[in-house]
């Protein structure tokens, strides 16, 4: 960790503008060290809304990354990113955690982006949101709703979606949804999905694809992204289309198992998380407008197959150079799971989460976010509504 | 089908309009050492999206040359020029252009680019432009210095526009070498610049019909 600090540091005196390069651009090798700070100060309702995992209403997370980017002439490509931090959604580890989350390495046999093959850990391909989650990338501090939303699966614990627990939960005897513990109970998707494995993926002028079989399903928490059992692999495609500049559309489905511990008595080929999605993106001069529709169905021991529907649309606008507003709702829906005596019972409210954002490049190097949320669960009146989050960033 | 100058030929329609004008004139000559090509940002997309065909290499850096004297100043309407992007990179690295020069940024790829800047001198955005849109954006450049040039989309495109108060500027060659043309006679002030920091200037005296030669082996103490 101190290694980390003083590298990042010492790059961060010496080199100014594009991080710490090693390598002419005439060489074949090339490497590029780029250090950055992503502070942020969240406040926040209890039990905090979102993947935070906050002990109080207030909560610093600060976070130092250092990425190296590595080129071996114009077909091979490696890439990491090493992050200290407070958690990977902030205060899972507030004593703190240094973490490799990316790590890239990757072949392109032609000169164009028709093929690239690669191997690592990295964001899924899922969707349109994770190629965009950087933090100078996203206008918002939070991902969309079905990327952060804990719902009513237990990947480490099956007998909590027993029938009896799912009736007991809705009928109020049992835990509240709000209270549900965020390291035992997933989300339709965990963020960006750094899980490990292999891809293809590839792109003309109108179409892309990409194909990815992966280590754990999209609702793993991240403490199962980086270990390396391929015995239930996720498989994840999805292909784009793009008329033109403007528009872009793109399907993804994916198949994996969802649960992440060894259960005596459960194979994990009969728990399941089918998931379909629905991307789209517009943009003109100053305007994106995006969303997705995701499906996601989670096949259960004995509560029937529980699935989930959810959609957002996100807006942003830029009003002046450097300076932007953002918008997004969405929403989750849920069928009813198998209860005690087969009755129909709620494993899911509703939820629905509205968003307002704003950023301001002071300059290249630097970045200023703020967001603020407000979700609601249905029949959940103990959940945690606000939450408002002023971010920094300062790549180097 | 209209024809737009570039960068280059906007220097040499200046000097050549200077020439034709009948006065006698001189010129000057040299090298501007410009160092080993600087890494930048690795051109390669690291997330998908952005990118659906070849990345090109960066343009080779160079740097603006241009006299400054008594009495000279940028022309009342100095002619558009063109800076274009082309297989997701800048078609040159630095443009040099008098005060109050309009650009214009046409996106000759398949995929979106947006230019901006956020240097003191001229901050601006232009959005997010395609290859087919027209007009393409313009942006006027009225205050002199050195403006930066990145794409909101593809970290790896830079480039630099710098504003200068003379109508006789001009750009290097990859080698660094440069020469002014159709300069009336009379003792000027050269200066060549690379970024922000790296400066040279020299003191020449230009003659009727000759061709004067600068030194800028030494970097220059800030103007």
């Amino acid at each position: 960790m101190k290694a980390l600090v003083f590298l990042t540091l010492s790059a961060t005196v010496v080199y100014g503008q594009d991080g710490f390069p090693i390598g002419s651009a005439d060489s074949p090798f090339r490497v590029n060290v780029r250090p950055s700070i992503e502070a942020t100060l969240w406040a926040a309702d209890q039990p905090s809304p979102a993947l935070l995992d906050l002990r109080d209403d207030a909560f610093f997370g600060p976070r130092l990354s250092l990425a190296v980017d590595a080129t071996a002439g114009s077909h091979w490509f490696f890439s990491a990113n090493a992050r200290l931090d407070r958690g990977f959604d902030p205060g899972e580890k507030p004593d703190g955690d240094i973490r490799l989350d990316e790590l890239i390495m990757r072949w392109r046999p032609f000169d164009d982006q028709r093929l690239n093959l690669q191997i690592g850990k990295f964001p899924t391909f899922f969707g349109a949101w994770p190629a965009q989650h950087d933090f100078f990338d996203d206008p918002f501090l939070v991902a969309p709703l079905p990327y952060s939303q804990i719902i009513g699966i237990n990947t480490r614990n099956p007998a909590a979606i027993s029938p009896a627990a799912i009736s007991a939960r809705a009928n109020g005897t049992g835990a509240a949804f709000s209270s549900l513990r965020k390291d035992q109970w997933g989300s339709m998707l965990w963020g960006p999905s750094y899980t490990s494995g292999a891809a293809a993926f590839g792109a003309t002028e109108h179409l892309d694809y990409a194909l990815e079989v992966k280590n754990a399903a999209l609702s793993s928490h991240p403490d199962s992204w980086s270990d390396l059992d391929f015995n239930h692999p996720t498989l994840t495609a999805r292909l784009g289309y793009r008329p033109d500049a403007a528009w872009s559309f793109g399907l993804s489905g994916s198949r994996g198992s969802w649960l992440e511990t060894s259960v005596p008595g459960l194979d994990h080929s009969d728990l399941m998380q089918n998931t379909l999605g629905l991307d789209m993106r517009w943009s003109h001069h100053d305007l994106i407008l995006s969303g997705e529709v995701i499906l996601s169905e989670f096949e259960t021991p004995a509560a029937g197959d529980l699935r989930t529907a959810s959609w957002f649309v996100q807006a942003r606008w830029k009003a002046a150079p450097g300076f932007w507003l953002a918008a997004r709702f969405g929403q989750i829906f849920a069928n009813d799971a198998t209860g005690v005596d087969d009755r129909d019972v709620s494993w899911q409210p509703d939820v629905w989460r509205a968003e307002l954002g704003a950023g301001w490049r002071i300059n290249p190097h630097m970045l200023v976010k703020a967001d603020y949320s407000y979700t609601h669960a249905d029949g959940d009146p103990a959940a945690g509504n606000h939450l408002f989050g002023a971010g920094f960033g300062w790549q180097f | 089908m209209r024809l737009i100058p570039t960068a280059t030929s906007v220097a040499f329609m200046m000097q050549a309009v200077t020439a034709l004008a009948g006065p006698p004139t001189g010129a000057v000559s040299g090298t501007v050492p410009i160092p080993a090509r600087a890494t930048g940002r690795i051109a390669v997309e690291k997330y998908t999206g952005t990118i659906s065909g070849k990345v090109g290499a960066p343009p080779a850096p160079r740097a603006g040359v241009w006299i400054e004297g008594t009495g000279i100043t940028a022309p009342a309407s100095p002619p558009r020029v063109v800076l274009s992007q082309k297989d997701y990179q800048f078609a040159q690295s630095l443009l040099i252009i008098p005060r109050g020069t309009a650009v214009e940024f046409p996106n000759n790829d398949n995929d979106y680019h947006n230019i901006f800047s956020l240097s003191r001198v001229k901050r601006f955005d232009v959005g997010r432009y395609k290859k087919s849109e027209a007009p393409s954006p313009v942006v006027t450049f009225d205050t002199a210095g050195f403006v930066r040039l990145q794409c909101e989309i593809h970290d790896h495109m830079k480039a630099a526009v710098l504003v200068v108060d003379s109508p006789w500027c001009t750009t290097t060659d990859a080698t660094g070498k440069f020469t002014l043309t159709g300069l009336p006679p009379g003792s000027y002030t050269l200066r060549a610049q690379l970024d922000e920091k790296t400066k040279w200037s020299a003191q020449i005296t230009i003659a009727t019909g000759k061709t004067a030669s600068a030194d800028f082996s030494k970097p220059a103490a800030a103007p």
